[in-house]
């Protein structure tokens, strides 16, 4: 019985201690991206090892996962120390305690609903049996369809009862396939849909929203900011390279991505130059998606633009 | 005695507690038991768990009694004839492998969305654990009580109640309890990665909306209802059912344990 008493505490503190290893070396940095158009600028990032070129003694660590939920679980349990993702899950999580801020934006992209054609001509025309389809709740998505609807209708709720969580590519499989009349999506799914006949964009996130927002953020935790101040000023600088890099180096950037998302080159070309896939490093939306999310009680602390901003 | 039993427990939560209050581990990671137990309550009272739990329960339900039928039928005419037992070896030899996550996507495409996807999913789980038990329930009955049945003019009914069915009912309750725990892993795993229509999801989609919005004490508290819910079946369904048979008919060795 003793025996066992000290060998299950063992094993609990052996977890508990392997699962606090926040202790990020020095001259490491650990980034944390997932799939997408656009996330191309980290892709090139890596590829010419920008940051590599700056600081040589530096080890960097990419991590592509699979969706926002892991990212933000991998910085909690201290295995990145940045990450990329949309700007509403970032102030969730920061709400909820989470110690980091937004260091840079990344991209702006075209978003919207996309819906057979001639179908419907606003949103009030969804019936109770009709289903939408997005990533889950609380992602940009939803937060867009959100303020579209509460824009259309006055109920942010209005919708709320027809969603069904589906992953980009499932999504659109479904929406070809008729399973669901709509999917709120992001290039290059929205791409895909939009040049399918069939199919029409009903509303457009930049009209949910109001004004131009910045799709995808990048995270960096309070304490590497603090540990590593120069680090950080490189990470961005080598970031803002791979930006201009996309601008001036068309040909190779799509060399790079078309082997990297195994995508057909003329494609791929045309859908990162394609008017609204915009790279650069300027935050925009952030305040109508904090007071927008307070509101309607996704944040539950008084978040303000400047105390989620480095 | 009585001690020993509340023992680890209290052992696991004074550890727990221990642990949040030195915060080597942010509370994000693990957070406070009273903020676990107020998390509960919370979704308890506004209905939205009890709500998942019903709906898991529905599925389960709707899951469980075909596979059941299916399952039995399928073990007991593959006892009966061989040219059956042929074909339901192969068949759970193949399927039974197979994750039911992995034919979510198929699943999605032959037959469209809706909730009947993780009713399939259920069965695909617990038909065939079930059926490889109860076959081998089946094929472990001496042939020498067949015998006996028979010298003794049992009819086939008779010799179906009195002798197969008590002889291979151990195999059948351990069956059970697999298909149980399998349709639980099942419809919670399905839940999470195929998610909900509307707000009607089950404790799966429970569990993973409150990772969505990094609710971590609801997270914890829907795993430890779901543990609570295990715990019940078993202490009171299926001890219960295991007096009322097993131990009753003297199929037991438990009094040569070692003490």
């Amino acid at each position: 019985m003793k025996k066992i008493s000290i060998l299950l505490m063992t094993v609990i503190l052996a977890v508990v201690s392997s699962c606090s290893k926040q202790n990020s070396e020095d001259g490491t940095i650990r980034i944390g991206e997932q799939y997408g158009l656009a996330y191309a600028p980290l892709q090139i990032m890596k590829e010419k090892a920008f940051l590599e070129e700056l600081r040589p003694e530096v080890t960097v660590d990419w991590l592509k996962l699979g969706n926002t939920t892991a990212i933000r679980e991998a910085v909690l349990s201290g295995d990145l120390d940045a990450g990329f993702m949309g700007i509403p899950p970032f102030l969730i999580a920061r709400d909820k305690g989470m110690e980091w801020k937004i260091a840079t934006g990344l991209s702006r992209a075209p978003l919207g609903l996309v819906v057979p054609v001639n179908t419907y001509s606003n949103l009030s025309d969804f019936s109770k049996n009709s289903r939408i389809a997005l990533p889950q709740p609380g992602s940009i998505q939803h937060i867009l369809l959100t303020m579209a609807a509460e824009r259309e209708s006055g109920d942010p709720a209005m919708l709320d009862k027809n969603l069904i969580s589906l992953k980009h590519p499932d999504g659109m499989n479904a929406l070809l396939s008729g399973s669901v009349d709509g999917h709120f999506t992001s290039p290059p799914y929205l791409f895909y849909e939009n040049d399918n006949k069939d199919f029409e964009i009903l509303v457009t996130g930049d009209e949910a929203m109001g004004e131009p927002f910045t799709f995808i953020i990048g995270a960096v935790t309070e304490k590497f900011y603090n540990e590593n101040p120069e680090l950080y000023n490189d990470y961005l600088a080598a970031l803002e390279k791979s930006i201009n890099f996309i601008d001036t180096h068309r040909k190779e950037t799509v060399e790079i991505l078309s082997k990297a998302y195994s995508m057909d080159k003329d494609i791929l070309s045309e859908f990162l130059y394609r008017p609204g896939m915009e790279f650069n490093t300027s935050v925009k939306g952030l305040e109508r998606f904090i007071s927008f999310m307070g509101e309607r009680g996704y944040l539950e602390n008084e978040l303000t633009v400047d105390s989620v901003l480095f | 005695m009585r001690l020993k039993k509340y023992l680890w427990p209290i052992l696991v939560i004074l550890i727990w507690q221990g642990l949040y209050l030195t915060k080597i581990v942010p509370p994000l990671v693990f957070p406070s038991l009273t903020d676990i137990i107020a998390g509960l309550y919370r979704d308890i009272i506004s209905g939205e768990l009890i709500k998942g739990i019903l709906f898991s329960f529905l599925v389960i339900f709707c899951a469980f009694i075909p596979s059941m039928i299916i399952g039995f039928l399928m073990a007991f005419l593959s006892y009966r004839f061989l040219s059956v037992e042929v074909v339901t070896e192969k068949l759970s030899a193949i399927a039974h492998p197979l994750p039911g996550i992995a034919l979510l996507p198929l699943l999605i495409i032959w037959t469209g969305l809706g909730v009947h996807i993780i009713v399939l999913i259920v069965i695909h789980s617990v038909l065939w654990p079930f059926y490889i038990n109860v076959r081998s329930g089946f094929k472990q009955v001496p042939g020498i009580w067949i015998d006996l049945g028979r010298n003794n003019r049992l009819n086939k009914k008779e010799e179906f109640l009195h002798i197969l069915l008590p002889a291979a009912f151990p195999s059948l309750l351990a069956g059970l309890k697999i298909a149980w725990a399998r349709a639980w892993r099942a419809v919670i795993s399905a839940e999470m990665i195929y998610g909900t229509i509307g707000g009607t999801g089950g404790l799966g989609w429970f569990i993973y909306n409150k990772r969505i919005f990094m609710d971590t004490p609801g997270m914890y508290g829907g795993i430890l209802l779901l543990m609570i819910i295990g715990l019940l079946v078993e202490t009171i369904l299926f001890k219960n059912l295991e007096e009322k048979t097993i131990l009753r008919w003297g199929k037991n060795n438990e009094s040569y344990r070692d003490q």
